[in-house]
């Protein structure tokens, strides 16, 4: 017991002489460790989060500036291309805006490209038209140093550098089988309306309809069937008058038997207008472009068609070509995007694909 | 290296470097945390000063437009200056707008904006040209596309100043927020500090206190006796470090003292049991001595043989003479008794003095006055006769007149007082401490002795009693006598045994 004692009180005093003096040094050091820490671990979360603002202004910056310009920027097939040309855009050092989401007043394409020539921007995408306004103003971009990409629409007169666009004499051909395929099942004449757009001096659908045109003609070989043509025009200067005009076809005696959509949103209205005015099954309906009403439609039955565009190949061709000229000086003049039909027999496969977007 | 430089530090240094540092803490935390709320709050003060900014752009863009127009119609001189000082203003302002391509819509509106201005001020310059020219067809063209671009400017202007708006709510709305949290934990970082502040400072007393406690445990077993505690481990520069490594030094110097007294006392013992030891043997040897110095059987026998012889032939005076010289003698040479009573030695005084006046005829008148209990007491042999001898060598012998020798014993409560006087020369004081200290040589220098000097006296007397005050020599002075007194205790050793 007693050596116990004594064992310990050494080893107590061997403890002490080890560590002799108060051995505060460390103590110290760790508390101004602590409070470093604790101070600096706050400013750096609190410097965190005004980066946070900052980097908001900041960012990272781009070495071009390319704008898109469209009169349908809400649409889901505008969307879809500038999506993907933003997406390309970006993976090569360019910024590509869809010039009229940053104004608040609605301008007309000719005007855009007028914010966008003074603006200086290092190319442009656009949606043009054959009008000779529009050749004057791509003109005036160009000869501004700025290269023009034509989108959708083509105008041909202009110094555009290329044209991005769709096989249309293919659209065509394709709604010429489809409107073969109808009259087949339907027997009897049809009556074929195409509803083009009012005023329009876009060059795409006299394309289209010839398209379909020939097609018919060439390909019809049932003799008893015959076929009326009629154009409608649909007036698509404002947001309404697109559904009103298609109301009206709906409102006069002779309804279409076929009635061909060249727009996305004219495909949606006369799906609505066919399913409200229960003409189900009288009118075919060939569509154009896809959203999610349309798909819905061709999975009940109540469109026939829908030409599906490869909207993502579109972007990327815009982007393509401009960069393409800006360092070579030249391009090709004419890209097309892949189309592709759905109907009844693939609509399964879409309906996946969207349901999975 | 710092650990040994803090440990050198003095306590006042040591404490006080300890508060400093707890506040220098406190006011690094408080610096840094004033410093976060003072951005934070420069950050909300900006929030909205962009879109100040862009009012202003506005305004200055309007006032371009309204001094271009208004020189357009006007052409005064005052219109045109305000045109040059709007349009200088102006393009001031628009050389502060992003010139970048960023991935935020507003960096890229402002490029827009810039570079849109640099045009409508080009188109605005070349339509105040063309006014001045009076091309009045030329500035009208330039007008309408100046007056379009200013439109679209100034929606520009609008639209970004409106994303600006919502986004900087946005920002001030979270900002305000974080605000909050970062008071919040501003808050609970100064608790942390100050209580990492307060343990620092606990734990720093507590173990600077703690050899102090130990120290003064330690000081109070060394105050109550114990001088083996075990040694207080602890090294420090400063005053404590000094206190503990004297407190240390002071016990173990306390040890060796204690040792070192206790050594010293235990030499001067055996050294004062020597002494005894030596001066008992030098005793014995100096009566061994004395006695051999006094030894003359041959002398005696040839007394006796002489006493016998004047027996014979009828000198019966002769024969008491003889035979007391005999006696007398033989007295001395009794050496196995070397104490007697003081009848013997009385006796031996009372022979030597009839020898005396058969020698001197008669000379010396001899009175005794002794009280008869006392002649049993013992006493060293050989101590009455030399001191009687000295007084009649030194004392009556010099003088003119008869002598007188008186010897009285009386009992005192002291002890047993032998007085011895006579009314000789005297002693002057010199040679009566000459004497008592031993350093008088004057007795020896008379052949007529028995050979037995004062200090043998003297010495003896001391060692039988154990005391130095055996003896008082008295004398008035030259001419007034002497006398002797010696003192025997009431119950020296001797007589107990």
């Amino acid at each position: 017991m007693e050596k116990k004692r004594e064992k310990s009180a050494t080893k107590r005093t061997e403890k002490r002489q080890q560590s002799p003096g108060y051995n505060l040094t460390g103590l110290l050091f760790a508390t101004g460790g602590a409070v470093l820490v604790t101070v600096i671990l706050i400013m750096g979360v609190f410097q965190m989060y005004l980066k946070r603002f900052q980097g908001e202004k900041g960012g990272q910056t781009y070495e071009e500036y390319y704008v898109m310009l469209t009169q349908d920027k809400k649409s889901d097939f505008w969307q879809a291309i500038y999506e993907s040309a933003y997406l390309e855009g970006l993976s090569q050092g360019v910024y590509i805006d869809l010039l009229s989401n940053d104004l608040s007043q609605d301008y007309s394409i000719q005007e855009l490209m007028d914010i966008a020539i003074y603006a200086k921007v290092d190319g442009i995408i656009v949606e043009a038209d054959e009008s000779l306004r529009m050749t004057e103003q791509i003109n005036k971009a160009v000869s501004a140093g700025i290269p023009v990409v034509t989108l959708y629409g083509d105008n041909t007169q202009s110094e555009r550098c290329s044209y991005v666009g769709l096989g249309y004499y293919d659209i065509g051909r394709e709604y010429g089988r489809q409107i073969l395929r109808i009259a087949g099942e339907k027997g009897k004449s049809q009556n074929v309306a195409m509803l083009v757009e009012a005023g329009s001096e876009k060059t795409s659908q006299n394309i289209v309809i010839s398209g379909i045109q020939e097609t018919i003609a060439q390909e019809n070989t049932d003799e008893t069937l015959s076929f009326q043509y009629s154009m409608i025009a649909v007036d698509g200067a404002s947001d309404f008058t697109v559904e009103e005009s298609i109301r009206d076809l709906f409102m006069q005696e002779e309804i279409p038997d076929i009635i061909v959509c060249l727009g996305a949103r004219d495909t949606a209205c006369v799906y609505q207008a066919v399913v409200d005015y229960n003409k189900v099954g009288q009118v075919s309906i060939l569509g154009y472009y896809t959203s999610e009403a349309i798909l819905k439609g061709i999975d009940r039955g109540v469109i026939d068609a829908t030409i599906m565009v490869d909207t993502a190949q579109m972007g990327r061709y815009c982007v393509d070509a401009l960069k393409e000229y800006k360092s070579l000086g030249n391009t090709s003049e004419y890209f097309a995007a892949d189309i592709s039909l759905i109907d009844k027999n693939n609509i399964e496969q879409y309906m996946g694909d969207s349901a999975d977007e | 290296m710092n650990k040994k430089k803090f440990s050198s530090l003095s306590l006042q240094a040591k404490i006080s470097s300890i508060y400093i540092l707890a506040n220098l803490f406190i006011l690094l935390a408080n610096m840094m945390l004033l410093i976060g709320i003072n951005r934070m709050s420069n950050e909300m003060e900006k929030v909205y000063q962009e879109n100040l900014n862009l009012n202003a752009l506005s305004e200055c863009l309007g006032g371009v437009q309204d001094s271009m127009v208004e020189y357009l119609g006007s052409k005064t001189t005052e219109s045109l200056e305000n045109y040059y000082r709007m349009e200088q203003e102006y393009s001031e302002k628009i050389r502060d707008l992003s010139d970048e391509i960023g991935n935020v819509s507003s960096t890229r509106m402002e490029r827009n904006i810039r570079h849109m201005s640099e045009a409508y001020l080009e188109l605005t310059s070349q339509t105040i040209e063309a006014k001045r020219g009076r091309n009045v067809e030329k500035y009208r063209l330039r007008y309408e596309s100046a007056t379009k671009l200013y439109h679209y400017i100034d929606a520009y202007i609008y639209r970004l100043n409106m994303e600006q708006f919502v986004s900087n709510s946005e920002n001030y709305n979270s900002l305000s927020a974080a605000f909050r949290v970062f008071a919040y934990t501003s808050m609970m970082v100064m608790i942390v500090v100050i209580l990492i502040n307060v343990l620092l400072i606990i734990k720093f007393t507590g173990s600077m206190m703690e050899p102090l406690k130990t120290l003064s445990q330690r000081a109070n077993e060394v105050a109550k006796g114990n001088l083996d505690v075990e040694m207080v481990a602890f090294q420090s520069e400063d005053e404590i470090g000094v206190l503990t490594r004297a407190f240390n030094q002071m016990v173990i110097s306390l040890k060796v003292y204690i040792e070192r007294i206790k050594d010293s006392m235990e030499a001067t013992r055996r050294l004062k049991e020597k002494e005894l030891l030596m001066e008992a043997h030098l005793t014995d040897a100096q009566l061994k001595y004395l006695q051999a110095q006094i030894n003359p059987h041959f002398l005696f026998n040839t007394l006796n043989a002489g006493a016998q012889l004047a027996m014979m032939e009828g000198a019966d005076r002769t024969y008491a003479y003889i035979q007391k010289v005999a006696t007398f003698f033989r007295y001395n040479v009794r050496k196995e008794n070397d104490q007697v009573s003081l009848r013997e030695e009385i006796n031996l005084v009372d022979d030597y003095i009839y020898i005396l006046n058969v020698r001197f005829s008669g000379d010396i008148h001899y009175r005794k006055e002794i009280e008869e209990s006392c002649l049993d007491r013992q006493i060293p042999s050989m101590i009455l006769q030399p001191i009687v001898e000295n007084c009649v060598n030194h004392g009556i012998r010099e003088m003119a007149g008869e002598g007188e020798i008186r010897l009285s014993v009386r009992e005192t409560k002291e002890g047993v007082c032998i007085s011895i006087s006579d009314n000789g020369v005297g002693m002057s004081q010199e040679t009566i401490d000459g004497i008592l200290q031993g350093t008088y040589d004057g007795t020896r220098k008379s052949s007529d002795s028995n050979g037995v000097a004062m200090d043998n006296v003297l010495a003896r007397l001391r060692l039988f009693t154990g005391n130095d005050k055996v003896m008082d020599i008295y004398s008035e002075g030259i001419g007034k006598g002497t006398e002797f007194i010696i003192y025997l205790p009431v119950t020296p050793d001797a007589d107990v045994e």
